[in-house]
């Protein structure tokens, strides 16, 4: 019992650490900022590769979003590479009735905003 | 007492010092009670006593169980007497003592006793009655029977009720009093006391809840029976007592003097209608002095605080736990693990090295060569369910371990392409791969888990994609089959799906610092996220007209002028017909957002500016204004597009006080501080937070805050030149050159006060304060300054040693003074009097004076576009928005907030008010009602009006 307690305290410990070290790193900070406006259902970072870096969603629907929108991102990106081949993409919306996703397609990365849709 | 019942007076005193006493517990002040110990030392105990019959003369009786609870608050008569009796001289107070108890006794047979029908006694009491104190069982045994209550009952009321004063209104906790005097062996009287005794409730019906006052011998044995035996206290409600009742009076109809007090009522009632509309009666709100206060200040070492605060999600939680975990394994002697460790501390490194897209590479996903090897080998440990594995995993850590000083060049290699190269990158993945699979190294500093996790992602998308017939020439999704085809095992898809449920929430600790473009990428997003949930906000503060659900579709649309204008101007016109019945739902503010994040939350805003040329860019200065609570300084660019996060921010090391952006260079951002000091910014670069430019000892600074800085446009070679005010007194001039340079325009003097009859008395300072300037728009040499003593002077800034003109009508200090922008001669200045006065440039005294608020007004400005429109801030919390072509009385709109205000704004392209304060948070609020006219003309027509109306002597 004494070592389950001594654990749990190691653990606090470390979480209490772990928050220090995390508001010294302004990116992630700003991720999670970003997840919690108002209306966002999920954030996340996939590499340029399609993997999940970082998601607040669960892990099948992040599978999900990194599956399906990775290459959507990289259709877009080529698409409008060919129409125009000096301009380039930095923000895809696709609006649903009740959602909309936002994605800010960088080289080497992409962000990929859920958020709830305020339609009337 | 100890006074027997023919008055003889015996001392107590001498039967107090007896040794029986027992050592006091509760120490001074004695109760006065029987059995309560005592300390051995008579003096101390006489001592005691006499404190507490000092105490008050009404003595203050109570049961004898509370008396053991609170032992200081009870007093009885005997401690008055043993006092007087123990001090001789004050034998005289005695005797009078005992002379008034003589003449209660005489009075004691007119005592009327009232009893119900049951034979309860329902004698109304005095209204001060005394609770006398203490009893003790010995005496409750011998007093019963000898005395009767009847007969001494009187005494006590008669008695207690001149003495006392206290207890007057305690309420009675016992329901009848009664009297009783120890007479017996005066042997037995060690100390005496005046006790209430609970009489045995076997005695009778009719005494059955009587308690007795005696005059208590006090014996002190038998001191633990007497403590343990239980004592019963009776507490029944008290009496309701009416301080006040008034009645209302119904009549009869048939009453004769009915019709007087009908025509009564009448008259008041129209006394009240009168009140409503009548000039006779006014609202209104008068400044009276403030109490005097004298400050004491104490020096202490301040108090060190900090504070954090973070965000946790799920996955930090989780995370932590498990690296917990791993850390307690990690206790083991395990030279294998150990070296896994540190390998992955070089993956890490590695990892920080190289960009995402790099570390895919080395790990052999990109080059098709090595992802048929890479695949299967990664995977291998995880989803071939330990056939390959079971024998590999070892050996692969083993490997590990000894490759760990070649895996740079392994990445090196791989990047090369060599064949060499990819096998050792894909051991590398494959080192990895069977640190997931061991559970060990979860998130083990490379990209290992969520590559893991992608990949079994692909294979179940793929099961199922395959199945939906969906393409395959996706690189991702060939590649997922691939996987698919190299695990073999069909079922174990299910099986991966669900370890990559446990571990796809896990984060790789690569560093998101590292990666390129994150943070800006991040920004867009957020903007683009901001201005989805805040867009119906953001059109209204454009002033776009949301399309009219009714008119949807038809053909005309209500976003041309004209159009608008005319419903508008009906508005204004019904206005003026009536212009206090129609305040509320015309004009108003509307509260649209704020301005504020985690940095700006418990600063005070003390400045507000707009970039000229990018007019959406509100530039916020951060700083404290009483001298006792400074800290470091903040300046927030708050954009449009972003309102819940500023642009960008730039810190300084004094709070700022005031700002001003060039008009000529509008990249430059000249900035007042607390400290005295005045620096440039190139807001071109807000990353870097050091000035171009700025003053300190070397150049000379202000010696105090500094109020405001304005760029002045002199049309000179020189180019634009800044201008600041301070309390210090004086008025400066700042050259932008290699480094700040200045001239003092003015140094503010003390105007003595021409008060009647006052003696002129010498001033401390000479020096005039100065809180705020404006250069007028018509001449730029001549300025407005207002001072902390209530006057506003008129300078010019080819005279630096005389004012051109002194206003004189503030009573405290001149917070703001703005020149109206649309007629040049016209200028408002407020002040903490609580007062708004409008001037004339060649008149001494205030056109109009506006007073609505009943605090001190930190801030005023002009409407940019609606000439007759100014607002104004108060340190109580209220926005005022002045309008007057509807009213120069009452403002047209107060908004009322629960904080104190510093500064308000305009906006110059759109109908939004800024009001912003003490929280840090600078509130948006977009005006509505307040139609301009669009010619300039028109506008300026319409305040020479609206001043028309007000005042009588407009001069052009």
């Amino acid at each position: 019992m004494e070592d389950l307690d001594a654990e749990e305290r190691e653990a606090e410990r470390l979480l209490a650490s772990a928050k220090l070290f995390q508001r010294k790193t302004a990116a992630d900070e700003t991720f999670k900022w970003i997840a919690s406006h108002k209306g966002v259902l999920g954030t996340l970072i996939i590499s340029s590769m399609g993997f999940p870096i970082r998601s607040t969603m669960d892990s099948p629907t992040t599978m999900k979003f990194a599956v399906f929108l990775g290459p959507l991102v990289a259709k877009a990106k080529q698409a409008l590479h060919m129409i125009h081949a000096s301009q380039e993409l930095t923000l895809l919306r696709a609006r649903t009735s009740g959602r909309e996703v936002i994605i800010v397609p960088k080289d080497d990365f992409a962000i990929i905003i859920l958020q709830k849709a305020s339609n009337k | 007492m100890v006074e027997d019942r023919a008055g003889r007076s015996m001392p107590p005193w001498m039967t107090d010092s007896k040794p029986t006493m027992k050592p006091s517990i509760l120490g001074l002040p004695l109760p006065l009670g029987v059995h309560a110990s005592m300390t051995g030392n008579p003096f101390n105990l006489a001592k005691a006593r006499a404190d507490a019959a000092a105490a008050s003369m009404g003595s203050r009786a109570s049961s004898y169980r509370s008396r053991r609870q609170s032992v200081g608050s009870q007093m009885s008569h005997l401690s008055y007497s043993s006092k007087r009796s123990l001090r001789s001289m004050k034998s005289g107070r005695f005797g009078r003592a005992g002379k008034s108890f003589k003449m209660v006794e005489a009075a004691e047979p007119d005592i009327i006793q009232v009893f119900d029908e049951h034979g309860n006694d329902v004698t109304p009491k005095p209204l001060t009655t005394l609770r006398a104190t203490s009893l003790h069982e010995r005496l409750l045994q011998i007093n019963t029977d000898r005395f009767s209550p009847e007969s001494e009952r009187p005494s006590i009321y008669s008695r207690y009720s001149m003495a006392s004063s206290v207890a007057s209104f305690t309420p009675d906790t016992l329901d009848n009093d009664g009297a009783d005097r120890e007479e017996g062996d005066p042997s037995m009287m060690r100390w005496s006391s005046v006790a209430i005794i609970p009489k045995d409730t076997a005695h009778s019906a009719e005494n059955q809840r009587r308690i007795q006052l005696i005059y208590s011998s006090i014996i002190s044995p038998r001191l633990d029976q007497d403590f343990e035996r239980p004592i019963s206290v009776i507490i029944t409600e008290s009496e309701t007592f009416e301080i006040l009742s008034l009645k209302g009076h119904i009549l009869n109809n048939t009453y004769e003097n009915v019709k007087d007090v009908l025509d009564r009522n009448a008259r008041y009632k129209k006394l009240l209608q009168l009140k409503v509309g009548s000039a006779n009666y006014s609202d209104s709100s008068a400044q009276t002095l403030f109490s005097l206060h004298k400050s004491k200040e104490v020096q202490v070492t301040a108090k060190h605080t900090e504070t954090e605060a973070c965000q946790a999600n799920s996955w930090d939680i989780s995370d932590t736990y498990a690296r917990k975990q791993q850390a307690g394994k990690k206790e083991l002697p395990d030279p294998e693990n150990r070296d896994s460790i540190v390998q992955r501390g070089s993956a890490i490194d590695v990892s920080e090295d190289a960009r995402i897209s790099t570390l895919l590479v080395s790990a052999g996903y990109l080059e098709p060569s090595t992802s048929t090897t890479a695949v299967p080998s990664t995977l291998g440990p995880r989803i071939t369910a330990g056939s390959v594995a079971g024998s590999r995993r070892g050996t692969l850590l083993g490997s590990a371990a000894s490759l760990r000083k070649t895996l740079y060049g392994a990445f090196a290699g791989s990047r090369r392409g060599s064949t060499v190269g990819s096998v050792l990158a894909s051991k590398r993945g494959s080192i990895s791969g069977s640190r997931a699979g061991s559970r060990r190294g979860s998130n083990a500093g490379s990209l290992a888990p969520s590559r893991k996790g992608s990949m079994m992602g692909n294979i179940s998308f793929s099961r199922r994609a395959s199945k939906a017939g969906v393409m395959m020439d996706d690189p991702l999704l060939s590649r997922g089959s691939l996987m698919e085809k190299s695990s073999g095992v069909g079922d174990e898809g299910t099986d991966a799906l669900l370890m990559a449920e446990d571990t796809a929430c896990e984060k790789k600790d690569l560093d998101l610092n590292k990666v390129f473009g994150l943070l800006k990428a991040l920004e867009v997003a957020e903007r683009a996220l901001v201005q989805n949930t805040m867009h119906d906000k953001l059109l209204f503060y454009r002033d776009f007209k949301p399309r009219d659900p009714e008119i949807n579709g038809s053909v005309q649309v209500t976003l041309s002028a004209p159009q608008n204008e005319k419903p508008a101007d009906e508005k204004e016109t019904v206005l003026k017909r009536s212009p206090i019945a129609k305040v509320g739902p015309v004009k108003q503010v509307e509260w649209l957002w704020d301005f504020s994040c985690d940095l700006t939350e418990g600063r005070n805003i003390s400045c507000l500016a707009w970039n000229r040329a990018s007019k959406d860019l509100l530039t916020i200065g951060y700083g404290q204004f009483e001298f006792g609570s400074q800290k470091d300084g903040l300046i927030a660019f708050w954009s449009l597009k972003n309102a819940c996060y500023p642009h960008a921010t730039l810190t300084a090391p004094s709070g700022v006080t005031a700002l001003d952006f060039s008009t000529s260079n509008p990249n430059l951002l000249a900035v007042g501080f607390y400290s005295g000091n005045i620096a440039i910014y190139d807001v071109r670069s807000p990353q870097d937070p050091m000035p171009i430019v700025q003053s300190g000892l070397s150049t000379g600074k202000h010696t105090d805050p500094v109020w405001k800085v304005q760029w002045i446009d002199s049309n000179s070679e020189h180019g634009e030149s800044l201008v600041s005010i301070s309390t210090d007194g004086n008025v400066t001039q700042w050259f932008l050159k290699k480094e700040l340079e200045y001239v003092n325009l003015m140094t503010l003097k003390r105007v003595a006060s021409n008060s009647r009859g006052a003696p002129l008395q010498p001033f401390i300072s000479r020096r005039a304060a100065g809180m705020c300037f404006d250069f007028s728009p018509r001449d730029s040499s001549i300025y407005l300054v207002g001072t902390e003593e209530g006057r506003i002077h008129k300078c010019s800034r080819s005279y630096n040693e005389q004012y051109l003109q002194t206003y004189v009508g503030h009573t405290g200090p001149v917070f703001q003074v703005r020149w109206s922008p649309f007629i040049p001669s016209l200028f408002l200045s407020c002040s903490s009097d609580w007062t708004v006065c409008l001037w004339q440039e060649d008149k001494e005294t205030a056109l109009l004076v506006f007073q609505s608020a009943t605090q001190s007004l930190q801030d005023l400005r002009w409407s940019f576009t609606n000439a007759c429109v100014f607002g104004t801030v108060s340190d109580d919390g209220h926005l005022e928005i002045w309008d007057l072509s509807f009213s120069a009385v009452r403002p047209a709109i107060v908004y009322e907030e629960k904080r104190r205000l510093s500064c308000v704004l305009f906006c110059q392209t759109s109908p939004i008010v800024v009001s912003a304060g003490s929280n840090g948070a600078a509130s948006i609020f977009r005006m509505v009602g307040f139609d301009c006219e669009i010619n300039e003309a028109d506008e300026v027509q319409k305040l020479r009006k609206a001043l028309a109306s007000n005042v009588n002597t407009l001069s052009d």
